[in-house]
């Protein structure tokens, strides 16, 4: 049994293990970075460090929210493959309730009917009428994964030829 | 503490102290009577070895008791140095440093390694030992008439030393090379379980416990004579007079008798590695924490003066504690910039042992020399330009020092020079890499720029521009590609890797005279004082050292300028606009603002919105997810909580100048 958190995106309403959840935040300013790849919305401040802010909507290949300003802000913590830990943001309509999920209750997602990019989704359960999925926290915001999306610059990945 | 931090803080001592070895033994292959510099050896490998018995390590044990063995020799004058032998004990500290890493030899080159090491370690005591023992032992009966003592050692030994992983042959062995010995066994009769060992040396205390350290807890020494008690029969006339180590007395070393000369050509002195494993930890000048307890202190004080101030409502007192509280910030902060701060003979010492490495397999002669090791450079930024400098110290010695043939010829010395001169000027310090070789060919490069598409074949070009064409992407003229340096790639990193410390640097070259690489450098880089500008809604924060002027202008007329360009001091210079380059859509002012910057001798403007002011940022990083972004280097965080993005001049006159090239 875990403990998760709700969150509504465009009707669907999707769960994420609170363990990964560090904050909340509800009025967020958020910083506008030139350049960069769209799903970035840009950078805030979260207690002293600053941390990317990911556009879910986008992320998930949803529509465009109309007003950037009714949302709130997620942040989470991810472990990388490596042991450490990375902070990173993302949006989402509205906050809903935490829950407990028994194992035993997660049901494998149909590969078609999602209106969405399903490679993020890791299993889904039904409650009270209604489909909860379940995100794949890892995956979503994996350095690597957000580096594709990024111009790769070349000489990044070089080191020196010593 | 754990048992995994204590073995990590091991790890890191053992780093520094093979990096003092490596110092130590080339200086004194420079220098081979040096007697203090041995005696540092010792040291170094003395500790070494007892620690590493400690955690584990126990090859390494092994091979630092094996070069301690040889260095003996070395001492004692019983064997001559040569560079042979340098080569093999520079393989070995190497290995040592595998070992850190593998510490079980579980990757087989690495096993094979010291299977090699060992052998080779080997034939040279098995040689030195059957020629030259004689002579040692005669030192020594000769010494003994001198000032002789015999001093009794209680040994108890319990569970614990083997838990604490401390190999007694090793400690025994070392210490009964001190002199004659004789071991009484725990008598099992009675109840007494200790060893008793009579040595008799000319050593003094301290020497036997030093050989001794890492058992102290478990030995009593006590002087019982000032001769040699088994010599004039006091004990029974039970003189056994034992001074050959057992391990040199095997009669199969006699087929090795005839193969004088030593082969060493399996073990090539390897290339030094670029550490990976960077050290958290800083060694800090005890008067800077000093202070900083004194900051602390005052800081505390000033709050309470502070709080009584609110409680009696005095708004003088009030604005007067503010102010301490600024002052104190202020103090605050260089303190802990300082602690950071490390001098680069950090640096300076890992290059010695690069330079004879390299020189050694390109058959040149180098000598390297170092100027201002006690400049003081950011932690960070040091750990960040290692490998850049050392890709220039490679450079040098590669295509800039000639062969001893060829420099005789031009009437050079055989020796080449490579000097590292670091000083401070202003509020940055400059780190100057230089050679005495053949220079720069100029011509060679122009070719090759035109050759590339790079630039056109009749464009003229100052020299400054010549030799920035060397940090362009995939630019190398070296005709042959050897195995040190030159595969095309290089130097446009090494660029890189300096701005990413916010450095700058610059080539100057003389033809058949040499060339001299110059790092400009900031001592440190977290918090720099910037501009803060905005533009449509967004603040930009411009470091201050780069400004060089701000000008009100038109927006009409700025428009007016087709080609991007205006007069700024009898010169033309570029200028972009913020709200161009990021997209701003909202209303242009009619009025903007240009900011000159002056970014190595090359000027270009900025055009913003509004000049908000002066700005101290702590600069953040922005992440890995925007490792790629273009023109902005960093975040910092404003007093209203809002975040200022840092400009990036560099990328910025990139984007202006690329165009130059190919004008």
């Amino acid at each position: 049994m875990e403990t998760y958190l709700t969150f509504l995106l465009e009707n669907e309403k999707f769960a994420v293990p609170v363990a990964n959840v560090l904050e909340v935040l509800l009025k967020q300013q958020i910083t506008p970075v030139p350049k960069t790849a769209s799903h970035i919305l840009g950078i805030i401040n979260f207690r002293g460090d600053i941390l990317p802010v990911i556009d879910t909507r986008q992320k998930f290949n949803l529509s465009i929210a109309d007003n950037n300003e009714k949302h709130v802000v997620i942040v989470f913590e991810i472990q990388n493959s490596d042991g450490t830990k990375n902070m990173i943001s993302a949006t989402a309509d509205a906050v809903k309730d935490v829950i407990e999920i028994k194992d035993q209750e997660i049901k494998q997602v149909p590969e078609l009917g999602l209106n969405f990019d399903n490679r993020f989704i890791s299993g889904a359960i039904y409650r009270n009428d209604h489909f909860i999925l379940l995100l794949d926290i890892q995956k979503v915001f994996s350095a690597a994964d957000l580096a594709s999306i990024q111009q790769i610059n070349l000489s990044n990945n070089q080191s020196l030829n010593i | 503490m754990d048992l995994l931090q204590f073995k990590n803080k091991y790890i890191e001592d053992a780093q520094d102290l093979l990096n003092n070895l490596d110092n130590d033994l080339i200086s004194f292959e420079k220098n081979p009577d040096d007697s203090q510099c041995i005696e540092r050896i010792f040291r170094v490998m003395h500790t070494l070895k007892g620690t590493s018995g400690m955690y584990g390590f126990d090859y390494i044990a092994d091979i630092t008791h094996d070069l301690e063995s040889i260095f003996d020799l070395v001492r004692d004058n019983l064997l001559k140095v040569t560079t042979e032998l340098f080569n093999l004990t520079l393989a070995s500290v190497d290995h040592l440093r595998n070992l850190l890493a593998d510490e079980t030899l579980s990757d087989p080159a690495n096993e094979n390694l010291h299977q090699k090491i060992k052998e080779q370690i080997a034939l040279i005591l098995i040689h030195t030992d059957r020629n030259n023992l004689q002579i040692k032992q005669e030192k020594k009966q000769s010494n003994n008439e001198v000032k002789i003592r015999t001093w009794q050692i209680m040994f108890t030994p319990n569970d614990q030393i083997i838990k604490r992983g401390i190999n007694i042959l090793y400690t025994l062995s070392d210490l009964l090379k001190l002199g004659y010995y004789r071991i009484q066994e725990p008598d099992k009769s009675n109840n007494f379980k200790f060893w008793t060992i009579f040595l008799v040396t000319e050593n003094t205390l301290n020497d036997i416990e030093d050989e001794l350290i890492f058992v102290m807890d478990y030995c009593k020494i006590r002087l019982i004579a000032d001769f040699d008690i088994f010599k004039e029969g006091e004990l029974g006339n039970r003189k056994k007079a034992i001074d050959e180590l057992p391990q040199y007395h095997s009669e199969e070393i006699n087929e090795y008798k005839e193969n004088v000369n030593i082969k060493f050509a399996d073990i090539e002195p390897k290339q030094i590695k670029t550490e990976k494993h960077v050290s958290n930890r800083i060694m800090v000048d005890s008067s800077k924490l000093d202070h900083l307890m004194f900051l602390v202190s005052e800081l505390v004080t000033t709050k309470s003066e502070l709080l009584l101030s609110i409680d009696l409502k005095n708004r003088e007192r009030i604005f007067e504690c503010a102010q301490k509280v600024d002052k104190l910030s202020k103090l605050l902060r260089d303190n802990a910039l300082s602690i950071r701060l490390i001098s680069i003979q950090e640096l300076t010492m890992r290059f010695n042992r690069l330079v004879r490495d390299l020189s050694n397999s390109l058959g040149k002669k180098v000598d390297f020399e170092t100027h201002g090791e006690d400049i003081e450079l950011d932690k960070n930024i040091i750990d960040n330009i290692n490998e850049p400098i050392m890709h220039l110290i490679r450079n040098c010695i590669d295509h800039g020092i000639e062969s001893p043939e060829e420099r005789i010829k031009v009437n050079k010395p055989e020796t080449g020079i490579i000097k590292l001169f670091a000083y401070k000027s202003g509020n940055f310090i400059f780190m100057q890499i230089s050679d005495d070789g053949k220079g720069i060919d100029k011509q060679k490069i122009i070719n090759k720029a035109v050759g590339m598409g790079i630039i056109k074949e009749n464009a003229q070009l100052s020299d400054k521009e010549v030799y920035d064409l060397i940090f362009l992407p995939g630019f190398s003229t070296a005709e042959s590609l050897t195995q040190v340096s030159g595969r095309g790639v290089g130097m446009d990193i090494v660029r890189k890797k300096i701005q990413d410390v916010r450095g700058e640097i610059q080539i100057d070259s003389e033809n058949g005279l040499g060339t001299s690489f110059t790092l400009k450098l900031q001592q440190t880089i977290s918090i720099i004082d910037t501009l803060l500008v905005r533009s449509d809604n967004s603040k930009f924060a411009i470091p201050l050292e780069e400004v060089e002027n701000c000008q009100l202008v038109n927006t009409q007329f700025l428009k007016s300028k087709q080609n991007k360009q205006i007069a700024y001091i009898e010169e033309l210079i570029p200028f972009i606009s913020l709200r161009d380059e990021f997209g701003y859509t909202s209303p242009v002012p009619e009025k903007q603002k240009l900011i000159v910057i002056n970014k190595q001798e090359k000027c270009f403007a900025v055009v913003v919105d509004e000049i908000i002011g002066e700005y101290q940022a702590v600069v953040k990083s922005i992440g890995s997810t925007f490792a790629d972004i273009e023109f902005i280097s960093g975040a910092s965080l404003l007093g209203d909580g809002g975040i200022a993005l840092l400009l990036d001049t560099e990328k910025l006159k990139k984007q202006l100048t690329i165009n130059n090239y190919k004008l």
